[in-house]
Order: structure tokens, then sequence, then C-alpha cells
């Protein structure tokens, strides 16, 4: 691999703020790193692998409790995969599996902890990084107790019309990326129970559910029911 | 006001492994605050001053939904999990929750622009800065699986084996502690309302595997109540 111009390095979110003389150091640590799909890259509770980013591809991270597993979000390029033992040597809080061929940018962990801890705008980019991910934990648990399975569903179908959305003559078109035992574990239930909460939208006039796609019919019903 | 002392800090767990210099550093940006027992200190939706750190006393961290419901983050103690206010800290945004002491509690205060520009010019303060980010985002991230994955009774099982591990105590009737939340607050903490939670407490009593009185609790087969989750 040939070393990352600054240019590229600029691309990923949490060096954008840094000065060239600061992206020098990190140049020189930095590989990159390939993983087929469902190939882990690192393992809930083991000792820090390194830090990650996201070069191509998509990466899901998932936890476990009690021999359970459960996706916690789906990560694409630019973003970072567990920052948290960072900032307190801890081991990983999760587990990452490559979903589909991914690259990954790669800085072994002492060189990365080393560079973290002595680069203050890295620093201040992880801690707002972590900080808005705890802003997002906190929602998500809240959201976990208070909602039931059908609000849920809404809420994440929402999400995804936000970032991924077409706006078309009959509604909003949603392409069917995830599948829908990846679906139900974000939306924290069993894919029969998901499914069901789908099924009821459709039922209600609210979704369209293709193979490809489910389409968003009335954007209000399905807010007020988020 | 009330004095801190560097003795004072070290009470609180993340700062157990500062230097006295360090501690120092932070002493200077404190001020402690007394709250009585069942006092607001933030409230969900309000723009945030600061951090504060529990040196005494427990504050309850928690949101509330639009029906009123509450649900319980988390139990805030100088021993674990001490800080509240972290959140906002870096984005300068509102506070996604409330804190409220449980007790009479006493909290030190740093001040968010003190903090910001302190953790800029010092090593030890942005590693408390991390610390306090990464207690908080490990605790959410189980809090959330386990509401995810378990329904209440598994995660009532859960707490009860953890508050076996920190505070129980080995009988000839098997592992005996007390409950320091009464139910109320025991629905809030497991996202569950008291309805399921009393319904929990007799599945787990009729099974043969606690014995419930109040808020004193005998876990009396250990291995088949690990095995129910």
């Amino acid at each position: 691999m040939s070393a990352p111009t600054t240019k590229e390095l600029k691309t990923i979110p949490l060096l954008t703020l840094l000065r060239a003389a600061d992206l020098k150091p990190v140049a020189r640590v930095l590989q990159e790193r390939a993983f087929s799909n469902r190939q882990y890259i690192f393992r809930e509770g083991g000792a820090c692998a390194g830090l990650y980013v996201v070069k191509t591809g998509q990466v899901k991270l998932i936890q476990a409790r009690h021999n359970k597993e459960r996706l916690l979000a789906i990560v694409g390029a630019g973003e970072s995969l567990d920052l948290v033992p960072f900032l307190d040597n801890g081991p990983h809080s999760l587990s990452a599996q490559a979903r589909g061929p991914v690259t990954l940018y790669y800085i072994e962990c002492k060189a990365a902890h080393d560079l973290i801890w002595n680069t203050p705008p890295l620093l201040a980019a992880v801690l707002h990084t972590v900080s808005a991910r705890l802003r997002t934990l906190a929602t998500l648990a809240s959201d976990l107790a208070f909602k039931d399975v059908t609000a849920r569903v809404c809420k994440i179908l929402l999400d995804q019309a936000q970032t991924e959305g077409t706006r078309q003559h009959d509604g909003i078109h949603l392409r069917r990326t995830l599948s829908q035992q990846e679906f139900a574990s974000l939306a924290g239930t069993a894919r029969e129970v998901a499914w069901r909460s789908l099924k009821k939208l459709e039922d209600e006039g609210i979704v369209r559910i293709e193979r490809k796609q489910i389409t968003l019919l009335d954007m209000e019903r399905l807010t007020a029911m988020a | 006001m009330m004095t801190v002392t560097i003795e004072d800090l070290r009470a609180i767990f993340l700062f157990a492994k500062f230097q006295d210099s360090e501690l120092a550093t932070i002493r200077e940006m404190i001020a402690a605050r007394a709250y009585p027992a069942r006092t607001i200190i933030f409230s969900q939706g309000d723009p945030s001053p600061g951090l504060w750190f529990v040196q005494r006393g427990r504050v309850r961290l928690y949101r509330v939904a639009p029906s009123g419901r509450e649900f319980t983050l988390c139990l805030a103690r100088p021993d674990s999990l001490p800080c509240v206010g972290a959140c906002p800290l870096f984005d300068g945004d509102h506070c996604p929750a409330t804190a409220q002491a449980l007790e009479d509690s006493t909290v030190f205060f740093i001040d968010r622009e003190r903090a910001l520009a302190s953790a800029a010019n010092h090593t030890a303060v942005a590693r408390l800065f991390g610390q306090v980010l990464a207690n908080h985002s490990r605790l959410l991230m189980r809090l959330s699986t386990s509401l995810a994955l378990h329904c209440t009774t598994p995660r009532l099982i859960d707490l009860l084996l953890t508050y076996a591990d920190e505070r129980g105590r080995a009988t000839a009737r098997g592992i005996e502690l007390d409950l320091d939340v009464d139910q109320q607050l025991l629905a809030s903490v497991l996202g569950a309302t008291p309805q399921m939670v009393a319904h929990d407490f007799l599945k787990l009593e009729r099974a043969g595997v606690i014995d419930a009185r109040g808020k004193h609790i005998v876990i009396l087969r250990m291995e088949r109540l690990k095995s129910m989750i």
C-alpha cells in the first residue's frame, strides 16, 4: 500500500481537523487491511486490536449478552469501529464483523494510543465521536424501554428515509439493504415479531413491501407511530 | 462553601489512580454542592452547564417519556459510574436525561467552559473525561443490548446476580442481599412497570430460586437462577 495522501486522510472524519504536520505521523503508521464477508475484525472483550476506520464496505457492530447477539449498528466509509478502549485502556466493548468484503484503515493499538493522546485535535475528535455515540445510546436505551416494537420499526424506517430514501410520486422509496434478521436486531426484537409489525403497517396502508424495496406511503402516520 | 480535599476526590473511584499534582489541578475547578434527597440537579432538555461527580450519596439519571413514564439509565455513586452530565460536555447540546438526588448527596461540579479549557491544557483532565465517556458508553451499550435481547425476567435475574456479586452475603439459606431501591425505582431501572416486576418476583419465588421479603432477598438456588437467563 502506498502512503495515503493528506487529501485522502482528511476524508476520514476523525482526521479532518488535523493540520498537515499532525497528519504526517498518522500517515507513517496507517495501514490497510482487507476482510472478507462475515470475518471478525475483533471480538467483544478482547484486548484492543487497534484503531480501525472503514475505508470501503460495511461493518456490523455487535454485542452479546448471555449467549445472544444483537446488532448495534452497521457502519460505513469514514466511520471508526470502537474508540472506547483508547479512553480507558479496557477491552473492546463490542465485536466487529465484515458485512461483505471490506477494507479498513488500521493503526496498531499502541501507536494509535500514542497518536491520540499526543495529538490534541485527534483527541478532541475521538472525545466528540464517543460523546455523540453516547447520546445515541441513551436514546436507543430509552426507545427500547418506552416504545413497543411497532414504534421502533417505524423509527428505523424514518431514519432510513432520511439517510437513504428517494422521494418518488407515491412516497419515499427505501432499497431493502438489510436482511430481515438485521432489521429485527436493530429494532431489538425477533425476526418474526419485526415482520409482523411491518405487515401490520402494510395492512394499514402506511408502507408497501416489495422484494427489493419498501415504499413509505404515509409519512405523517409513520411519524405519529414512531 | 464546602472545602474539597484531595482525599475527597480519591473517594471517587475515577480519581483513585491520579497523582496528587493532577488532583490539585482538578480540585481548583471544583465547586462542592449539597443536594437533599429528591432534589432535581438538572432536567432533561436543559442546557448543560458542566459535569457533576457524586462524592457522597446516590444520584439517579433517568429519561421521561411523553406519557410520563420514567426509565432509569443509571444510579451514579462514588464507587461506580460517579459522573453525570457527560453527554453534553463536548457537543454543548441539551441534557438528554434528568438527574435527581436519591438521598442526601454531595456532588462536585465542574463548569463546562473551565472543564474544556482545562482538558485542552492538562492531559490528566482530558484523561478523566475520557474515562467518564468510556464508563458511560460501556454501561449504556450493555443496557441497550440487555433491553433488546431479554424480557423483564432475565433482566431482573441479571440485576439480582449483580447485586449478589457486589453485596451478597453467603448464609446457610443461600446468598442474602438487600436491595437499595424500592419496587417503583427497580421497575424504572429495568425499563418495566412495577406490576411486571412484581409478577417476575412471584415467578422466581414459585420456581423456588429466591425468597423475597420486601427489599431483603435470599437467592436459594444460585445455579438454577443463572440458568434461567
